[in-house]
């Protein structure tokens, strides 16, 4: 189905991997360090490669950053846990998407389909959406204004997601709620003043003269369209 | 260290009082002669008198009266000054003691203060020293977690690939196969843990905090630790228009699941765990409640701490001890509290738990003319 290549040092995973990715339809390829990583990528050009981080001599994030200065193949990166802070720098790398060791090969398996799905029908890897100054990651869950990161909480990202699909459209509190919480919430339109308040507190360069969430009064809210 | 008396005035020196008793007696004898001879000049000689009555009234006047006087009080400034001396010895001998006690009490101060200094600075150590042992310890069990998850991640994944074609295996290996594959969960979740209980002990979880809604994030989680198909009955009661917390989202989650978790394990299996949340004292107040067998009063101050098990020598449970120590700390990282309340029902079979903790609520946005909400 596709053309994988696995770089990794610890050869028993790379075997492992390999042999569950060949099940799954894949042709996969290995290698142990960044440096034969990045010269099985230049001649085998695969349709996707997953990386590990933690190596010796060029890590994970060395050699994406190498990688990215040739090629613009998918990449999942294979982390340590608790690396929220480097996974964020990894993604402004490059990186399509990571999972954290110890991961199961079915949930790879799974993100690996989902990516080559997305670059197989001509989108890009992961949707990304623009307005204004305002770029928003909807697979790797990250705003940034004017290149600037912003930090949402899920809910926050969801609103802004749900209204920036939309741009112009007025949405109601109802339609935003039913969009992040779910139909069962419906009626639970009491607080999303609130929600919208601290979105802007955090998303807005002036929360008092908000650009990106503006309010129809009476009727919703709305992402304004570039004009 | 010695303390200034000042209470000492100089006494006269010991040569002016020797002085003043010879004075004592010379100064009247004087005084008896020039007496005499002012008399006999006077009267014998000036005024060529002879003897006369009057020449004795004289001297016995002015040669014995007056200096019998002078002496009687010359006496009485020696005595007065013998006492005033006694006192200033029996004062300085005082001043003397007094000086040698303080001077006894500040050698004993300075010990006291030298061995309390060498006290402190051993201790201060031995604080040093646990604190390293501490760090040791946890940079230890974080490194070897770190370490475990290579293998483990090698281990799933081999696994995943038996258990692929379990059909062709023989019907014995299939069940051993099954266990391996629960007991590697288990022991990914272990090491995940105690990750994420390291990472928080070193300062290294950043909060994301944000107003999250309690119902959606309290449902959801109850679904994902019981699922259907998993025979556990479970209820979940909010209060109606509770607004919503301020908190962060996945950690809130985190604290969720691990009391659930902890209900699921130590409840049996056909009672309800129930949940529910509300507010008051303006806070949001979320509990989890079962009906499993209680935690004794003196093991409720300790079910918070690490690798604290209730009933510790129960092998039949299967908790870690690092759930409650973590839903603490996160509970605690978003600015609530968290306690136990056991028992609950009066059933004394199945006294049941309830964990209870609040959050801030969030900060409700300032009134202004932007309120959409009547759409719909």
């Amino acid at each position: 189905m596709a053309n994988l290549l696995v770089i990794d040092d610890d050869r028993s995973l790379v075997e492992l991997l390999a042999d569950y990715l060949t099940r799954a339809g894949h042709t996969v390829a290995g290698a142990p360090d960044g440096q034969r990583g990045l010269s099985a990528a230049a001649e085998r050009e695969p349709d996707l490669v997953i990386l590990d981080v933690t190596m010796p001599g060029l890590d994970g994030w060395q050699t994406l950053a190498r990688l990215r200065t040739t090629s613009t193949v998918p990449v999942i990166m294979l982390t340590a846990r608790g690396d929220e802070a480097e996974i964020l720098r990894g993604f402004a790398a490059g990186a399509d998407d990571y999972v954290t060791k110890p991961f199961s090969f079915a949930q790879l398996a799974a993100r690996v389909s989902a990516i080559l799905e997305r670059t197989s029908s001509g989108r890009q890897p992961n949707e990304v959406l623009h307005g204004a100054d305002l770029e928003v990651d909807t697979v790797r869950h990250r705003v940034l204004r004017a290149g600037q990161l912003v930090e949402l909480t899920p809910t926050e990202f969801s609103i802004l997601v749900t209204l920036m699909r939309e741009p112009g459209r007025v949405l109601s509190a109802r339609q935003i709620v039913t969009a992040v919480w779910g139909a069962e919430y419906m009626e639970e339109t009491g607080y999303i003043r609130r929600y919208v308040w601290h979105l802007r507190q955090k998303l807005e360069v002036d929360p008092h003269a908000p650009r990106y969430v503006l309010n129809e009064r009476g009727i919703g809210y709305v992402f304004p369209t570039g004009d | 260290m010695s303390i200034p008396i000042a209470i000492r005035s100089e006494p006269p020196p010991p040569s002016a009082a020797r002085l003043l008793r010879k004075v004592r007696w010379v100064l009247p004898l004087a005084l008896f002669v020039i007496a005499v001879f002012i008399e006999w000049g006077e009267h014998i000689r000036i005024e060529g008198e002879s003897i006369s009555p009057a020449f004795f009234g004289e001297i016995a006047l002015f040669g014995l009266v007056g200096p019998f006087v002078v002496f009687l009080t010359l006496s009485w400034v020696v005595r007065v000054l013998d006492a005033y001396l006694r006192t200033s010895d029996e004062l300085a001998e005082v001043n003397r003691d007094l000086e040698t006690k303080i001077d006894n009490r500040t050698q004993h101060l300075q010990l006291a203060t030298a061995q309390l200094a060498t006290a402190n600075a051993e201790l201060a150590g031995a604080n040093e020293e646990l604190r390293e042992l501490d760090h040791l310890k946890s940079e230890f069990v974080s490194l070897v977690s770190h370490q475990l998850r290579a293998p483990l991640t090698n281990i799933r994944g081999a696994l995943e690939i038996v258990a692929e074609s379990a059909d062709a295996l023989p019907p014995a290996t299939r069940r051993p196969l099954e266990i391996l594959g629960l007991e590697t969960d288990h022991l990914s979740g272990l090491v995940t843990k105690i990750l994420d209980v390291s990472r928080l002990e070193a300062g290294h979880l950043s909060l994301s905090l944000g107003p999250v809604a309690v119902e959606p994030l309290l449902a959801r989680t109850c679904s994902a630790v019981f699922g259907p198909g998993r025979g556990r009955r479970w209820s979940l009661m909010v209060a109606a228009g509770l607004p919503p917390a301020w908190a962060d989202e996945a950690l809130l989650e985190e604290v969720v699941r691990n009391l659930l978790d902890n209900s699921n394990l130590h409840a049996p299996g056909e009672d309800p765990v129930e949940a529910s949340a509300d507010q008051g004292d303006g806070l949001i107040r979320i509990s989890v409640e079962d009906h499993g067998p209680g935690v004794p009063l003196d093991e409720q101050g300790r079910i918070f701490q690490s690798f604290h098990r209730v009933g510790d020598r129960d092998t039949t449970t299967t908790g870690y001890g690092l759930g409650l120590y973590f839903a603490e700390k996160l509970v605690a990282a978003m600015g609530g509290t968290i306690r136990v309340e056991s028992p609950i029902h009066p059933d004394p079979d199945k006294p049941g738990t309830r964990f209870l903790f609040t959050l801030p609520i969030a900060p409700d946005a300032p009134p202004g003319n932007d309120d959409a909400t009547e759409g719909s």
